[in-house]
């Protein structure tokens, strides 16, 4: 199967990610250009560049999808701990909403809750994304909002 | 009209595998690649600025791209089309371009690298635009 069509299976939204693809590289190849210039077949070297941005976004992404199922199914699992359902057909509907739950989470705030639910306490996922206290605690509150407000609304708290 | 039909002859002739033609019909590839190829280069002020002979480059860049439209689709061929003679060409031409324009980004001329990247740039969008990648995993 080609690339595109990979990257397009996991859902990532291709046309979009060319252009931001294209840039990381030529953020490369300027960097490497400043400190050890050009090479002289420069074309094929800059192609290899982008080869391999596209490369590690598809690792990335890949990564990213399976950490979140590897969360829905823990929050789950945390759900079923409280004995809110009892029958595995059940537990399965509940996993189906919680997916639905985070696919409207926006995709920060599903970076750190798939963080968070992997035991990563907020101090090593402030210094993992890079960001400040109070803004992991804002996107920790109204993802945490979202999720209980679909999950009210469908019946699963 | 005359000329028209002419090339439909040799082209006719061309693909029946008749070498006389073939070259007749290279020939005539090359001068309407000629002006098509001097227009490009022309457009960069960057490259007349620094002395190239762009009539001399435009020749070149058209010599290698009949080169290459032999090797990869040669007029008697299945795979012969005028649209990708014509792809060839650009890209030969935006390679000579790129190329050109290398040293003098590195003699620090500020046009000269702009133009650069901006070539690198649009040459990598076509790339993704175009590419299967191969992602193993």
């Amino acid at each position: 199967m080609d690339g595109k069509k990979k990257l397009e299976n996991i859902g990532m939204n291709v046309q979009r990610s060319n252009e931001d693809m294209v840039q990381q590289a030529l953020l490369i190849i300027y960097e490497k250009y400043k400190t050890a210039g050009l090479p002289k077949g420069i074309m094929p070297w800059a192609y290899k560049i982008l080869d391999n941005v596209v490369k590690n976004a598809y690792q990335k992404e890949k990564r990213q999808q399976h950490l979140l199922s590897e969360s829905v199914e823990k929050l789950a699992g945390l759900l079923n701990g409280r004995n809110l359902t009892d029958t595995p057909c059940e537990y399965h509907e509940m996993i189906n909403e919680i997916r639905y739950a985070f696919q409207c989470l926006s995709k920060k705030e599903k970076e750190i809750f798939a963080l968070k639910l992997q035991g990563y306490s907020g101090r090593e996922i402030q210094k993992k994304l890079g960001i400040k206290r109070h803004i992991l605690d804002i996107r920790v509150h109204r993802g945490g909002k979202k999720i209980k407000a679909i999950l009210l609304k469908r019946g699963v708290l | 009209m005359k000329e028209f039909m002419d090339t439909e002859k040799l082209i006719r002739k061309a693909r029946s595998g008749n070498n006389a033609a073939k070259n007749r019909f290279y020939d005539r590839l090359n001068v309407r690649f000629l002006p098509i190829v001097t227009c490009e280069l022309k457009r960069h002020a960057v490259l007349q600025k620094a002395n190239v002979d762009l009539e001399k480059a435009g020749a070149d860049i058209c010599r290698k791209a009949l080169d290459e439209i032999r090797r990869i689709c040669p007029i008697d061929g299945a795979s012969w089309s005028l649209k990708r003679a014509v792809h060839i060409l650009h890209n030969i031409a935006d390679d000579y371009i790129v190329n050109a324009l290398v040293p003098m980004a590195k003699d620090d001329n500020a046009e000269a690298e702009n133009l650069l990247f901006v070539l690198i740039r649009n040459k990598l969008l076509q790339w993704m635009e175009r590419k299967s990648w191969k992602i193993s995993g």
